[in-house]
């Protein structure tokens, strides 16, 4: 009998494993399993925990008791002049940086498709800020525009124009990061542009031709129906990432919210909660009324995106 | 509106693609331009078509020089080898594109594209997306297309290649009708011989990017200029041999026999008066005959057709194909006599 037990139990082992080997789920799920731990930990626990944290009103950060919950953060962002501050700042920088962004790439990817020389080169010079540190690129940004000492007022004054206060003036502070934020983000799209493009068989292009359709009408009624899948990924993912701007305002303003908070946002309101007062609660509940807006948002132009390109 | 093609050639880099090309074609003709792939025959098109830019030479749309016109302002249409239909637009925004692009108005464009998809028999599709359609419906609508602003010349680049055989006979008589009924001077590619003889009035025979051949397919067919003509039109294949022309005796001894063809004694398309000289006999040219006979076969195969059987026979080194009909009972094996109708000598 004891011979018998020990038989079967050495069996298990391998039979288990060829079980495995054969079951691709279970396979697929074992080389899935350590990202997914690492995702689950620090993406997926921390979104629904700090959708949690927006209903503490009154709890022991460090122990994590929670004492009340309510409405209360809720009441208090929607009530909070700052938040409406940064909600209008937020929506200003994504109304002028997301179109501008797409015409800006689509025109850039649109000369790169083009049979121009050194189509590499310039590929390779417009992907630069795309790969340089944000950091990095508005500390640049900030000397540079510096009032007194910046190559840009420097370059004006050679041309007989008065000295800009580019940094200082709150009416400067939008569009100066709605141009960093295109300039940075060129070469990412023009990159995915030039894949959509090149998707588009020069055939439509030639019948076009044929039909008696001028450039313009080419890129009208053929190039921008045929690239709708790629301009409507293009928009989403930047409408979603201009209405996460910080880094760009954080480091060009000096940790600061710009000049007369003209560059405060949502995320920087959020920042600031969190890091600046330690209202944890009320940052996780600004934070969530963000992922609703850019939620709602999302979902209009995945339902524009659907009936637009039906074929 | 004729057209005509003088010395124009095409260069890719180092290559070219067209060299010379001397043709005319005149007004409400249907010519095919036939060739091997690679000979030239897509992009003589599309130097017509003004899509391709030429290296050098003419093009004359009546008298009018047209070689910088550029392709939207030739009043031309063009259906493609793989149609080219716009994706995004139904069958009817499709038809009606090249009448927009001519600012004719919505309503005006819907009508005439409503009646020339009645011509081509689609106008029960008119809602459809091309990615809804079979080859044959596709290639209808992109005919329409090209004759919808009522061009003055229709290029048709190996419109029927993509379809199966049963298709592309109707598509190909579908053609030669509308194009007859619509009058219009049309320019057809292919590389199928059978089609550029059923449908055209003349055919454009090309190798290399040099023009072989123009002529009626009747003319090319029952004299070719050359032996590569000979040799690509006609199933089954022309009969090639080789041989020595005497000239003492106006005749051709064939090259490893004994076999002395006296020319005066056929009717014979002479190409050539070199003394080694190619002898080529159509396979309907030669018969099986009791009295006075030009060579003797042995039977080596025996193919039925339908309609007619082929019999290949061995003539010394040669092997000779030749069409017959059923009613002699042949066997492998046998000897037979035969005579010849016609000879082609290159």
């Amino acid at each position: 009998m004891a011979k018998r037990w020990f038989k079967v139990k050495k069996t298990a082992v391998p039979v288990i494993i060829k079980k495995i080997k054969k079951n691709r789920e279970i396979k697929a799920l074992l080389y899935l399993l350590p990202a997914l731990l690492i995702i689950t930990t620090f993406q997926i626990y921390p979104v629904f925990k700090s959708l949690a944290m927006s209903f503490y009103t009154d709890f022991d950060y460090l122990t994590g008791e929670v004492f009340k919950r309510g409405l209360d953060n809720f009441q208090y962002v929607l009530t909070d002049p700052d938040f409406y501050l940064a909600l209008k700042n937020t929506f200003i920088f994504v109304l002028g940086a997301v179109p501008l962004s797409i015409v800006v790439s689509l025109g850039f990817a649109l000369l790169l498709n083009s049979n121009i020389k050194l189509k590499n080169f310039f590929r390779s010079v417009y992907f630069i800020p795309f790969i340089t540190s944000t950091v990095a690129v508005s500390i640049v940004w900030r000397w540079m525009f510096n009032k007194e000492f910046g190559i840009v007022n420097a370059v004006l004054m050679m041309l007989g124009i008065n000295k800009i206060n580019w940094l200082t003036n709150p009416k400067m502070t939008i569009p100066m990061l709605v141009l960093l934020s295109v300039w940075k983000g060129m070469g990412y799209k023009i990159i995915i542009f030039l894949a959509g493009l090149q998707n588009i068989d020069e055939k439509y292009y030639l019948a076009a031709k044929i039909d008696g359709a001028s450039a313009w009408k080419r890129f009208t009624s053929i190039t921008i129906p045929l690239l709708t899948p790629t301009l409507f990924f293009v928009s989403i993912t930047s409408v979603i990432s201009s209405f996460k701007l910080f880094d760009e305002v954080y480091v060009l303003y000096d940790k600061q919210t710009g000049p007369l908070k003209s560059g405060l946002t949502i995320v920087y309101y959020i920042y600031n909660k969190f890091n600046r007062y330690w209202q944890f609660s009320i940052a996780s509940a600004a934070a969530f009324v963000l992922f609703v807006i850019i939620l709602i948002f999302t979902l209009i132009q995945l339902r524009i995106g659907q009936k637009k390109t039906n074929y | 509106m004729r057209i005509r093609l003088e010395n124009i050639s095409k260069k890719f880099d180092t290559v070219y693609a067209v060299k010379n090309l001397n043709i005319t074609i005149e007004d409400g003709e249907l010519v095919s331009i036939l060739g091997p792939s690679g000979c030239g025959k897509s992009t003589t098109l599309f130097l017509i078509a003004g899509l391709y830019k030429l290296s050098s030479g003419d093009i004359f749309f009546d008298d009018k020089k047209v070689n910088e016109v550029e392709a939207e302002d030739r009043e031309i249409g063009m259906v493609f080898q793989n149609y080219a239909l716009y994706p995004h637009m139904t069958v009817l925004k499709n038809i009606m594109f090249p009448l927009r692009m001519k600012r004719v108005s919505k309503k005006e464009a819907e009508v005439q594209a409503r009646e020339i998809a009645k011509l081509m028999h689609i106008d029960n599709l008119l809602d459809r997306k091309p990615a809804q359609l079979s080859g044959g419906q596709q290639q209808r609508v992109a005919i329409a297309r090209a004759l919808v602003k009522k061009p003055k010349i229709l290029l048709l680049d190996e419109p029927l290649s993509n379809l199966d055989a049963r298709l592309r006979i109707e598509l190909r008589d579908e053609i030669r009708r509308i194009q007859k009924q619509v009058g219009i001077t049309t320019i057809f590619v292919t590389h199928d011989q059978e089609e550029a003889m059923s449908i055209s009035d003349k055919i454009l025979l090309m190798k290399d990017g040099e023009c072989q051949q123009y002529a009626s397919p009747k003319e090319m067919y029952m004299n070719p200029a050359n032996e590569f003509v000979a040799r690509f039109l006609g199933n089954p294949p022309i009969n090639l041999l080789s041989g020595k022309y005497l000239e003492a005796t106006n005749s051709i001894k064939i090259d490893d026999t004994d076999i002395i063809l006296n020319i005066d004694e056929y009717t014979a398309n002479l190409n050539s008066r070199n003394e080694q000289v190619t002898i080529g006999i159509r396979p309907e040219d030669i018969y099986i005959t009791e009295k006075e006979y030009s060579f003797i076969g042995d039977i080596l195969s025996i193919q039925t057709l339908g309609k007619e059987i082929y019999v290949k026979a061995r003539v010394g080194k040669w092997e000779i194909t030749m069409v017959t009909s059923w009613d002699l009972d042949l066997k492998i094996g046998d000897s037979i006599a035969l005579g010849i109708k016609k000879l082609h000598i290159f």
